[in-house]
């Protein structure tokens, strides 16, 4: 064998060791990013300081600020969580094949980041009618509390909830905004919604045919929320420095640009040296 | 004194094919220079197009769509190190003067800021520029031995 045929073999053979070792390690680092168990994408999430939108059953361009986590592969639920100084805003799209007329969503809270089911003391519920017909399409909304092991109807409804369908009945939004503790004075029974705080939450995805029991569960899905608190006082709205990315990505690219311009110009140049 | 007229002939057409080789060498090196860097400024194209969020493709986090997007990202900067320090060490090469380690952390640097919106981007080709920089310092050490 020469030289120059073991020089291959031997780049050969540093080259796949070199790509196996690279895909370990890529495998290794995003091991941690994919949740294969779970059935939400992150089942803990932080809730972030957002803009306020419109309740209207349409997701519109301020839940673009939100915290996102999806669960299912089918049938996809999509919950987008975010805050103000005074309100939760959370939105639910399903996104399904098939929706039915009378399809609900309702969102059960606990009191604490406890899961069993006498935690979750309060429950709001958005409830549609005739769902896929544009025409006579309508969502009721219910403010429930748990009392002996059953959800029954609150004295007052401290929420504003809306719902929607697109166009196509392939998604459906369920839009809710549920005041703080600071803002509600139903303690007793509504969740007490503190910043800084995490709570249990259950997303309960349903169908429930104008007077007629039981309810028809499809899917119930548990996750934890934890609500953002800027430190050093103020509601967080406004960020001070907020930093573009952008504009650092641009920053970078033309320091590149240049050095390669650089190092380029440096190899034509060493023309002359032939 | 005609041998030794032979000689000197002889003497000097040696030394014109080895100049001649020299220069042959010095033109490949050149060459391969420039193919080196046109790779690379492809590689840095791609590298702007996706890195800088030029084509932002809509992926779910954790996906596996989303894992291959990090892996084609990655790649593209760890390619234009690899192309662009061979480019760069053939240059130096041919003015007289190995690259140094100054011009390697140099290439490193203006690779590695390529991924800087992206803290997995960028960690995975922090480890590909390393696996890189081995890689063609094992290639030297052979292609020195042989």
């Amino acid at each position: 064998m020469n030289g120059l045929a073991l020089m291959t073999r031997l780049r050969k053979h540093t080259t796949i060791t070199g790509i196996l070792f690279f895909s370990i390690c890529a495998v290794l680092v995003l091991s941690h990013y994919i949740t294969m168990s779970s059935a939400w994408t992150q089942d803990e999430i932080i809730v972030p300081v957002g803009d306020i939108p419109i309740i209207d059953g349409i997701q519109d361009a301020a839940w673009n600020k939100a915290n996102v986590t999806k669960s299912g592969e089918i049938d996809i639920i999509n919950l987008k969580a975010m805050i103000n100084s005074s309100y939760l805003f959370i939105l639910v799209e399903i996104q399904a094949t098939n929706h039915d007329d009378d399809e609900y969503i309702k969102l059960l809270l606990s009191n604490s980041s406890d899961f069993e089911d006498e935690d979750f003391i309060d429950a709001k519920l958005i409830q549609t009618r005739n769902f896929s017909k544009a025409d006579n399409r309508s969502y009721i909304i219910t403010d429930q509390v748990y009392y002996e092991g059953e959800y029954i109807s609150d004295n007052q409804t401290n929420f504003v909830g809306a719902a929607n369908i697109s166009a196509g009945n392939k998604y459906s939004y369920y839009e809710f905004s549920i005041p703080f503790a600071s803002v509600n004075n139903d303690t007793l029974n509504d969740t007490s919604i503190v910043l800084g705080n995490t709570f249990a939450l259950k997303v309960e995805f349903g169908i429930h045919k104008e007077d007629q029991s039981p309810t028809s569960v499809e899917r119930t899905e548990e996750l934890l929320i934890t609500l953002e608190k800027k430190e050093g006082g103020g509601n967080g709205d406004i960020e001070e420095f907020p930093l573009n990315l952008k504009i650092l990505s641009y920053v970078m690219f033309s320091i590149t640009g240049v050095a390669f311009i650089v190092i380029a110009v440096i190899t034509f140049q060493s023309r002359s040296k032939i | 004194m005609p041998k030794y007229k032979k000689e000197g002939k002889k003497r000097a057409k040696e030394e014109d094919e080895t100049r001649k080789q020299l220069s042959d060498q010095k033109s490949e090196m050149f060459n391969s220079s420039i193919r080196s860097l046109l790779i690379s400024s492809g590689c840095l194209v791609l590298s702007f197009l996706f890195n800088g969020k030029i084509i932002d493709l809509p992926v779910e986090p954790g996906s596996a769509v989303d894992v291959l997007l990090i892996l084609l990202k990655s790649l593209l900067i760890t390619l234009f190190y690899t192309f662009t320090l061979v480019g760069l060490a053939n240059t130096m090469e041919l003015r007289g003067k190995p690259s140094s380690l100054r011009d390697i952390i140099i290439v490193g640097i203006i690779s590695l800021i390529q991924g800087v919106l992206s803290l997995p981007v960028f960690l995975i080709s922090f480890l590909g520029v390393i696996l890189a920089s081995l890689y063609l310092w094992a290639i030297q050490v052979k292609v020195e031995r042989f």
